[in-house]
């Protein structure tokens, strides 16, 4: 009996390899799945390691010692033992540092100097001047430091521990110990702040009241010579390259937690590291990965059981005659059963064997191509589900014989089989009925993916494409019939063979399935490339975007404007303050959004909106001189003082302007400032009290300041008072009448009308009902809604627009912003950095989109969504594959068919049109087909898919694929089946004429 | 004939399909070349006929259909009846001998179409995805009938045979007989000038086989030359003449 299926096997070796190809790809992409997803988790821990800053690779034991409260006055620097004992680590690279604060260096208080001794400094800078560090009391301070100072080496400081004072406001340092002369051996210069041998420490950022962003640098026996209050050592742990390992992340949390857990019971020692949290970032995109995957191998897996189905349904009726007369012999129902299942059980388990080496090959295949040099990691827990779908396909090829195997010999004897409706819309209500549950569990799930809704976009696609066949082929039927009563001989052959050929709904859904799978994977990757390329876009803001340390707004404009004068590259940028008053948002120098900042699609373009946000407005009054002259008549029972706010057009800064005492009557006030030397602006003036508490009012008339231009003090309206004042127009003047006191928060400031008021904004999201900035101007800016965006680049989809230099307009007492930007546009010369730099824009961090984008590609969605593209190539192989073998099986019908037509009279013409047309246009229509039923699902389930990064910036991401990829995927499909179709219709035509 | 006076016969099917013009399928409209009422005789003439490069089936063959006339073409199974009629068919070319219509040699089955020679076949030859109707109107519309008179000659045919009521099944719900009927109406619908009918009463009830042995000698009355291939030595009786094959070799019982 195996001899016999043996040899029903080798007379149609084209349909059993045929079939065993089908087992094949349907085992395969079971054993892909899990194969790639190892292979992904893998990536993604790769390139999470790869792209992870260095915070992330680096842990520090640290202790804070006080030799006042420790009794150890005097003693040297001992570092924790059991930071030795807790940090041994293999792979790890430590380096010892001590950090005590100090005063004695800088003129100001407000901030300490940092002397650090931290192990193998020399080593990791760049010495300028001098040598490096050998003796005691030698210290090594940085650059712009020294040049500040006026210190070279050789020349002595004197530094002492110090404390925060608190009682002054604000805080200070002070000198807490005697001061320890020390000699300046050297300057250095940081070559890369950002190393990783810097640790976590910040030991180079620099800002108004923090640091100078250069710390004085000694050795131990230095520091341990000193006469010291609170010193932090720390150890800090620096994994070396290859140490964080992706075949070791277990081994290495479990020791980061023994760590961290010892650490706890010891006093005084504090174990802080990055590490856990890059593990829990790769936890993460490994769990999208788990996610996405699924989401195509489960219909993948579907598709290739129900072509398995079809294609051995169609070999089963191919063979029919020969199981009627089996049949029609008596043969014992396990004979029956045997010669009726037999030959394509053969093929299928032939194939089966064979799908579990290919679907491993495969993803080895892929994994290399995508992920070089992380390997694929063949493990037999890919092979899990191998059985499953091998069980799955015999189970399909079973089922797709019950006909032949149950059917009484009269049918069997039909060649073309009663068509069964019943038990047909049975099946579709069935796979209709899973689609809808599943869809509804995937609709409102809180997370659709998992459970039955991880089904939802295989049974959608499966069920859309079942009712496409059921609605489309009798269209088709009543095509050809309408073609034939028209003589198209030809055409009306072609589309009854395919809508009369028995299981032409199936073949046809299948197709549809096929392409719709096609499309849905396609699209699911160019809509997460789409949305990556978007997140990074406009998640960053340009194409670079440089931090630099604080300067005012005023000056990081003139700075940048002078770095480019022409507007084609960079721009200034600053962040609103935000806060539960304050919008949050952005302050760009607007003219310059069109050449530097990346803009939303579909977004009203950048130059309306700079003209939006920048309408024309009065010039500040400026003065040309050092002198500030002031011509004002003041009537008041109390003390006033005035104070005049200017900033240099030149760069020379800003200034708040004392002009002293009021006196009642008409006087002229003069003081000289060199702010001003090279011409200045007049920000605003500003009328206090003096003294004690209590409220003087008084009136002030403002007959003249000397201003370049005549300042328009005749104009109230081109005034504007902030706080208790009251501005109205004198004969010859302002007339301010004003309530002040001496406190800070109760002055009335006189700024000049030169920005709209309020100002224009553009906005993203839900334009708030008052807006106002706060913290600029005297009084909170209000804004107005000029134009609303679907997203502010680098803010988010709740934020604002304004311009940078009418913000800055308003500001009275300017002081250095936080965190100010440079963004830098494609035109950047490549040379900017050291640019920037030479007009005082010292850069504190810096991104890019590049770069951002390289770590999007790199998380757990992006990795894992490239299985996507693997299901659609194997999805089209196996529509390709059920074509060939439908091809294969219709060719005996067909050539009869056609041969006896022929015998009639049908000319070679027609006939030819026939065999030559009939499965491309079912291939076209398919795959046409297919996209809309792609489309539908990706409508219905593709929102849930996890595409966006881990954490995903506020701005809206793409929800639609492009039409080039879906149009690319269409034709790969197309051509792949056409390929099919076309050679099984010459070679019919040849059977055909060859007769 | 209707070729035009004073030209031979078209002799390949190119000049045929030339003179008849071709319709927007490319088919030859036969009905253009040959006529109702046309009378043409198919002639074999000196004959050998076989398969490939194997033994000769048929010997020395010269017979002659005649206009308006039925032979009868018997034998036993297996004695070459089949074998004839699909030479006489343009199907099978004779490896010595002629084959011709009107003294026009066959080159092949689409050229004996075109000299309006019909073949109703052992197997009846209906293509399984179309309807009986179907079957019979794709052949007319192939031999160059239009649309509607492929509809009229449709029904007509289908109606005479008794299968009005079956023309919209297709052909695997039909019975044998209702194929073998089916075959015979497409035969019969075609109108050609030479019916080939190869066997076509085995599966048919004494009524039917009556009814179409009518229709058969019917074509004949109408001008064409019926060749009618049977084993039923009754069926033979009622021919004109009969043409007897036994063992490669024709002879003539009724010549």
């Amino acid at each position: 009996m195996i001899s016999l299926v043996l040899a029903m096997v080798w007379t149609r070796r084209g349909q059993a390899v045929t079939l065993a190809l089908l087992a094949l790809l349907a085992v395969a992409s079971a054993v892909a799945a899990p194969a790639y997803l190892i292979a992904a988790e893998r990536a993604v821990a790769a390139g999470q390691i790869a792209t992870a800053p260095n915070n992330e690779l680096s842990m520090v034991v640290s202790r804070i010692a006080d030799p006042r409260m420790d009794g150890e006055a005097g003693s040297g620097i001992t570092f924790p033992d059991a930071g030795q004992v807790l940090l041994d680590l293999p792979g790890f690279t430590y380096h010892h540092s001590a950090e005590m604060a100090a005063v004695g260096l800088e003129e100001t208080l407000d901030f300490p100097t940092r002397l650090v001794f931290r192990q193998e400094i020399c080593a990791h800078v760049r010495l300028v001047s001098g040598r490096c560090l050998e003796g005691e009391g030698e210290v090594l301070l940085g650059e712009r430091t020294a040049q500040r100072r006026g210190l070279v080496p050789g020349d002595p400081v004197e530094l002492s521990a110090a404390e925060q004072n608190n009682e002054s406001n604000p805080p200070t340092w002070m000198s807490v110990t005697a001061p320890k002369p020390l000699t300046v051996v050297g300057t250095y210069r940081v070559a890369d702040s950002t190393g990783a041998y810097w640790g976590q420490h910040g030991y180079f950022v620099s800002g108004a009241g923090v640091s100078s962003g250069e710390p004085a640098f000694t050795n131990a026996v230095t520091l341990g010579e000193m006469e010291r209050v609170a010193t932090v050592l720390t150890i800090d742990g620096v994994a070396r390259p290859g140490t964080i390992d992706i075949e070791r992340l277990g081994e290495l949390r479990a020791d980061l937690t023994r760590i961290d857990g010892t650490a706890q019971e010891l006093e005084r020692i504090q174990f802080t590291s990055g590490i856990p949290r890059l593990l829990d970032r790769i936890d993460e995109g490994r769990a999208a990965a788990r996610l996405l995957v699924p989401v195509l191998a489960v219909p993948l897996v579907l598709l290739a059981c129900f072509t398995i189905y079809l294609t051995v349904g169609y070999g089963a009726e191919g063979r029919q005659s020969e199981l009627a007369v089996v049949a029609l012999r008596g043969a014992r129902w396990w004979t029956r059963w045997w010669l009726a299942t037999g030959e394509s059980l053969v093929a299928v388990l032939a194939g089966a064997v064979a799908g579990s080496l290919a679907g491993q090959l495969l993803v080895n295949a892929v994994s290399a191509a995508l992920f070089p040099g992380v390997g694929a990691e063949p493990a037999v827990s890919s092979l899990r589900y191998a059985p499953l779908a091998a069980v799955a396909a015999l189970i399909a090829a079973v089922v797709a014989q019950r006909r032949q195997l149950v059917s009484p010999v009269t049918r069997l004897l039909r060649r073309s089989p009663a068509r069964d409706h019943r038990r047909l819309a049975a099946t579709e209500a069935v796979v209709a009925a899973l689609a809808v549950a599943t869809g509804a569990q995937f609709a409102l799930a809180e997370d659709p993916l998992t459970g039955a809704g991880l089904f939802a976009p295989a049974f959608i696609v499966l069920a859309l494409a079942l009712v496409a066949a059921r609605l489309l082929l009798p269209l088709v039927n009543l095509l050809a019939v309408r073609a034939l009563h028209r003589g198209h001989l030809g055409l009306a052959l072609a589309g009854l063979q395919l809508s009369r050929r028995p299981g032409a709904g199936r073949l046809f859904a299948l197709l549809v399935a096929t392409a719709a799978i096609a499309g849905y994977a396609v699209g699911a990757v160019d809509t997460a490339a789409q949305g990556r390329e978007v997140a990074a876009r406009l998640g960053t803001g340009a194409d670079r975007v440089v931090t630099v340390q604080p300067l005012t707004r005023h000056d990081l404009l003139r700075a940048v404007r002078a770095l480019d004068p022409g507007g084609t590259f960079a721009m200034a940028v600053v962040r609103l303050p935000g806060g539960s008053v304050s919008v949050p948002g952005l302050a760009f120098d607007s003219g310059r959004l069109a050449a530097v900042a990346a803009w939303p699609d579909g977004a009203t373009g950048p130059r309306t909106v700079q003209r939006l946000l920048r309408p024309a407005a009065a010039e500040p009054p400026a003065l040309a001189t050092r002198d500030i002259l002031i011509d004002a008549t003041t009537t008041t029972a109390g003390e006033m003082r005035m104070v005049v706010s200017v900033s240099s057009v030149a760069g020379h800064g800003d200034a708040l302007v004392e002009m002293g005492y009021l006196k009642n009557g008409r006087h002229r006030y003069l003081q000289r400032t060199d702010v001003c030397r090279d011409g200045c602006r007049i920000n605003g003036i500003r009328f206090s009290g003096a003294g004690g508490a209590s409220t003087t009012t008084g009136q002030v008339i403002l007959h003249q300041l000397n201003t370049t231009v005549p300042a328009p003090l005749t104009e109230p309206a081109r005034w504007r008072a902030a706080g208790e004042g009251r501005l109205a127009a004198a004969p010859d003047g302002l007339r301010a009448d004003v309530e002040v006191t001496a406190s800070v928060a109760e002055v009335v400031w006189i700024q000049p009308v030169v920005t709209p008021y309020p100002m224009p904004m553009a906005y993203a999201g839900t334009l708030p009902a008052d807006p106002l900035i706060t913290g600029v101007a005297p009084a909170g800016v209000p804004l107005a809604g000029a134009v609303a965006l679907p997203v502010i680049p680098a803010a988010g989809g709740q934020s604002a627009l304004v311009d940078l230099e009418y913000l800055d307009r308003l500001a009275v007492d300017p002081k250095p912003v936080i965190d100010p930007e440079v963004w830098l546009g494609p035109a950047a010369p490549a040379d900017v950095t050291e640019r920037m730099a030479a007009h005082g824009l010292v850069t504190v961090v810096g991104t890019s989109t590049a770069e951002v984008r390289a770590g999007l590609d790199e998380q757990g969605p992006a990795v894992a969504v490239w299985f996507h593209l693997l299901a659609a190539v194997l999805a089209a192989l196996l529509g390709a594959g059920a074509l060939a073998l439908t091809v294969a099986v219709d060719r005996v019908r067909r050539t009869e068919d056609l041969t006896a037509l022929r015998v009639q009279g049908l000319r070679p013409g027609p006939a030819g049109r026939a065999t030559r047309w009939t499965y491309p246009v079912l291939v076209v229509i398919a795959t046409a087909v297919g996209m809309l039923v792609a489309a539908l699902t990706w409508q219905l389930t593709g929102w849930a898919l996890p595409l966006a990064g881990l954490n995903p910036p506020d701005v809206p991401l793409p929800a639609w694929p492009g039409p080039l990829p879906l149009l690319a995927a269409t034709g790969a499909v197309l051509a792949v089946e056409a390929v099919v179709a076309l050679l099984g219709g010459r070679d019919l035509r040849h059977r055909i004429e060859n007769r | 004939m209707r070729l035009p006076p004073g030209r031979p016969p078209a002799t390949n099917l190119r000049e045929v399909a030339g003179d008849a013009g071709v319709s927007r399928d490319g088919v030859v409209g036969m009905s253009d070349v040959v006529g109702r009422g046309s009378v043409r005789s198919l002639s074999v003439d000196g004959a050998v006929f076989g398969y490939g490069e194997g033994e000769a089936v048929l010997n020395d063959i010269t017979v002659v259909a005649r206009a308006g006339e039925v032979l009868a073409v018997t034998g036993t199974s297996g004695a070459g009846k089949t074998t004839l009629l699909n030479a006489m068919a343009g199907i099978l070319p004779a490896r010595e001998g002629t084959v011709a219509v009107e003294g026009t040699p066959l080159t092949g089955r689409d050229h004996a179409v075109s000299l309006g020679v019909v073949l109703i076949p052992q197997d009846n030859g209906l293509a399984a995805i179309l309807t009986a109707a179907e079957n019979v109107s794709v052949a007319v519309i192939a031999t160059g009938g239009s649309p509607a008179e492929a509809r009229r000659r449709t029904a007509d045919a289908l109606e005479a045979l008794g299968l009005s009521g079956q023309a919209d099944q297709l052909v695997d719900e039909l019975s044998g007989g209702q194929q073998q009927r089916a075959a015979l109406a497409r035969g019969l619908a075609l109108r050609g000038d030479v019916v080939l009918a190869d066997e076509v009463t085995s599966e048919l009830d004494a009524a039917n086989r009556q009814k179409v042995f009518d229709l058969l000698r019917a074509e004949a009355a109408r001008g064409a030359a019926v060749v009618f291939a049977t084993h039923d030595p009754e069926a033979a009786a009622a021919c004109d003449r009969e043409l007897h094959l036994a063992d490669g070799v024709a002879t003539w019982p009724r010549p």
